[in-house]
């Protein structure tokens, strides 16, 4: 009896295993994707669902999060060597680049569908000849601006920073409830992604600042505490000092400014290319609004403008999928997928062909500023935030352009030496 | 006998089964992150990759960091403002309230209430109150006249700190009233009807018989303040995340950035910010410790 049962056992155990073993062999390959881009909350499941039904044999499951959460969830699953796939590092780009975390595209694609980018949103990710992401969308800064409120006084489009000083002082001799240029560097970004370009603005010269950035891999002695960058410095106070902003520029958020803007108690809003799709969404009906490049430093030179990104995706080289990642993100920048969803979420797209297909008005012409694209995202170790609460110093008045300077200097040092 | 003595053993055994459970969650989520977090303070580590064993290394930087010391003197402020506040007023107001009536039961609620609301969106919520240009705080001023009161308050590092201290007191004072009521019940009545017979006015009944019966609870509540105090973390990111350039900067939210980074940080220092972490308990343990000392050195009883 005791012979039989432990026959028919073994019997069921194989047949177990066989039908484990059948399954696992017609079982999909599942690639993980994790991103903060809210804007494509729509457009991702489109992308995802069609891609799904077209490839069973790999499925996708992708995860947006809001940026406040995103890159402590992504570093706590990197530390936990949990992360997805592919995955938007944002900030972290480089570091988890250099740390090998991220794959290097330069060895696992092609020529030809990495010369589809626009050249700059690739170099922003290329350090010592390695690619650690893929630039999602692109961007330009620009200065928002209320229509009614510069056609009841008015004000014309500034070409200069002098001009945007004196047209603030006219709004604010006619209406003193008005603010000219709500600004909320509460939490500190705003006033790095304003500063930054200002020294290329001030310089003509876009790769100064990514050699202040890196340093190890620059050929000219660079340092924050210098002319250039003291002299854009400078620029912010005059900025401060001419009134241009409202008072307290540090005690308020940049929702808050913006919803100021928004009231219709603030003429401009300093904002990127990803704002005309959240005043879509957000502004009260009938909100008349446009946008105007970002002012040269003096007349007749270049309206240097922030282009970076910080939507950019990478592939995790801990995947044991990099192969399939790689071919759903080849299908998610094909044109017939990548151009839509851009148009959808009113995204800057990265590509040449989806570049040139654009026709949103204001995203065209923002894109068009893309020539005068200036770096403003800082990847190098403890510069973005030393260079964040030096110009918060500055904007509330705690310290002086030079000051500043020594502060940026001195902190990443600081960091960089530990 | 021997029977008694086995069913004995067998509930101990099956006493410490059932703990088991609850001490393996211990072990995993307390004792065993806590020690790793010794361990990383002792590393260099990005949060990816091998961690570099550095010995004392995080420490010795600390030591040199003029923005550590910068939030930790920060944080001794706010332990020594909240302390004091946030143990005074509670007590003061639990025995003004302490008599039931519709009334008090009416106050003692409201001021409960706002402890229900978590520190983040008690935060937002100030920050939006003390906003320069339209915040509730400063229309509320201009509209009465006081215009030459109006500040800057979170955007100003000498107001920064002040309001951040007022929300706090603001959330947590109907949580220790609690706490000081719950202490007064156990106050015999007797004590102030003697007392009353010897002449005594409400003041000195409150001085010399109050006070020093309401101590053991006194010592509670001045330990959580001072724990409180130490680690104090999300009413500050959320209302000025450390700023305006490091005026509210305290030792967590230093940590928080060196560790997860405020926008823009692209490089954790998770050994540093583990350092940090281990000087937060350090300074957190040896508070409540003093504390106790002279707790149990002044012990009354009656």
């Amino acid at each position: 009896m005791l012979r039989k049962i432990g026959g028919i056992g073994v019997v069921l155990i194989l047949s177990g295993l066989l039908l484990m073993a059948t399954a696992s062999a017609q079982e999909a390959v599942t690639i993980t994707m994790w991103t903060w881009f809210d804007d494509f909350q729509a457009a991702f499941p489109k992308i995802v669902d069609r891609w799904n039904a077209e490839h069973p044999e790999i499925r996708v499951e992708q995860q947006i999060f809001s940026l406040d959460e995103y890159l402590q969830k992504l570093q706590a699953a990197v530390a936990g060597e949990s992360e997805p796939d592919i995955l938007a590092p944002h900030v972290m780009v480089r570091s988890l680049g250099e740390g090998g975390v991220t794959i290097d595209f330069n060895e696992w694609l092609d020529e030809e569908f990495l010369n589809s980018f626009a050249p700059s949103t690739i170099r922003q990710f290329t350090w010592d000849g390695h690619l650690y992401s893929l630039p999602w969308t692109a961007q330009t800064f620009g200065i928002f601006y209320n229509k009614d409120i510069f056609e009841e006084m008015g004000l014309n489009i500034p070409e200069t920073w002098d001009e945007l000083i004196e047209i603030s002082h006219t709004i604010r001799e006619i209406d003193g409830s008005i603010q000219p240029l709500p600004f909320g560097n509460r939490d500190k970004w705003l006033g790095c992604d304003f500063f930054l370009p200002l020294i290329t603005q001030v310089t003509d010269d876009p790769t100064l600042l990514i050699e202040l950035d890196r340093r190890t891999d620059s050929e000219r002695e660079v340092s924050w505490n210098s002319e250039p960058v003291i002299e854009a410095l400078e620029l912010v106070k005059k900025l401060v000092e001419g009134e241009v902003f409202a008072p307290g520029i540090n005690g308020i958020a940049n929702e808050q400014a913006l919803t100021i803007f928004y009231m219709g108690k603030g003429a401009m809003f300093y904002s990127g290319s990803w704002l005309p799709v959240t005043i879509d969404r957000e502004a009260p009906q009938g909100f008349n609004w446009d946008v105007f490049e970002t002012p040269a430093y003096a007349p007749g030179k270049r309206h240097w403008t922030g282009n970076e990104s910080g939507a950019n995706l990478a592939v995790s080289a801990r995947s044991k999928h990099i192969e399939e990642a790689l071919e759903f993100l080849r299908f998610m920048y094909s044109p017939e997928v990548y151009s839509p969803a851009m148009v959808e979420a009113r995204g800057m797209p990265a590509t040449m062909e989806a570049l040139q297909g654009l026709e949103d008005p204001t995203i065209k012409k923002m894109a068009s500023w893309l020539e005068d694209g200036a770096p403003h995202i800082l990847y190098g170790e403890g510069s973005w935030d030393a260079v964040a609460n030096a110009v918060q110093g500055l904007m509330g008045g705690q310290l002086t352009p030079e000051e500043a300077a020594a502060q940026i200097e001195n902190d990443v040092q600081r960091v960089r030496g530990r | 006998m021997r029977k008694a003595h086995s069913l004995e053993k067998s509930q101990h055994i099956f006493g410490y089964l059932m703990i088991i459970p609850a001490l393996l969650f211990f072990v995993i989520f307390v004792v065993y992150p806590s020690l790793d977090a010794v361990g990383l303070s002792l590393c260099f580590w990005h949060g990816y990759g091998e961690r570099v064993f550095v010995g004392l290394q995080n420490y010795i930087n600390l030591f040199h960091d003029p923005v550590f010391w910068l939030a930790f003197k920060n944080n001794i402020i706010f332990v020594i403002a909240t302390t004091i506040l946030q143990t005074l007023i509670p007590m003061v107001l639990a025995v003004m309230l302490v008599k039931n009536s519709f009334l008090n039961t009416f106050f003692r609620v409201s001021y409960f209430v706002p402890n229900v609301i978590s520190f983040i969106i008690t935060g937002s919520l100030w920050a939006m109150i003390f906003e320069p240009n339209f915040g509730l705080l400063n229309t509320i001023l201009q509209n009465l006249g006081l215009e030459t009161w109006k500040q800057l308050w979170l955007a100003d590092p000498k107001w920064a700190f002040p309001c951040i201290i007022f929300v706090s007191l603001w959330q947590s004072m109907g949580f220790y009233l609690v706490i000081f009521y719950a202490g007064l019940q156990g106050i015999p009545e007797e004590v102030y009807e003697a007392a009353s017979v010897d002449g005594a006015d409400s003041l000195r009944k409150f001085l010399f018989i109050t006070v020093p019966l309401l101590r053991p609870v006194t010592t509670v509540v001045i330990i959580i303040n001072v724990i409180g105090g130490f680690k104090v973390f999300d009413l500050i990111w959320a209302m000025t995340t450390g700023g305006p350039n490091h005026a509210t900067e305290v030792m967590a939210t230093y940590l928080y950035t060196l560790a997860f980074g405020s926008i823009g940080t692209g490089t954790p220092h998770m050994g540093y910010a583990a350092a940090i972490g281990i000087m937060i308990l350090i300074f957190s343990v040896l508070a409540s410790v003093v504390q106790l000392w002279v707790r149990e050195a002044d012990t009354l009883e009656y």
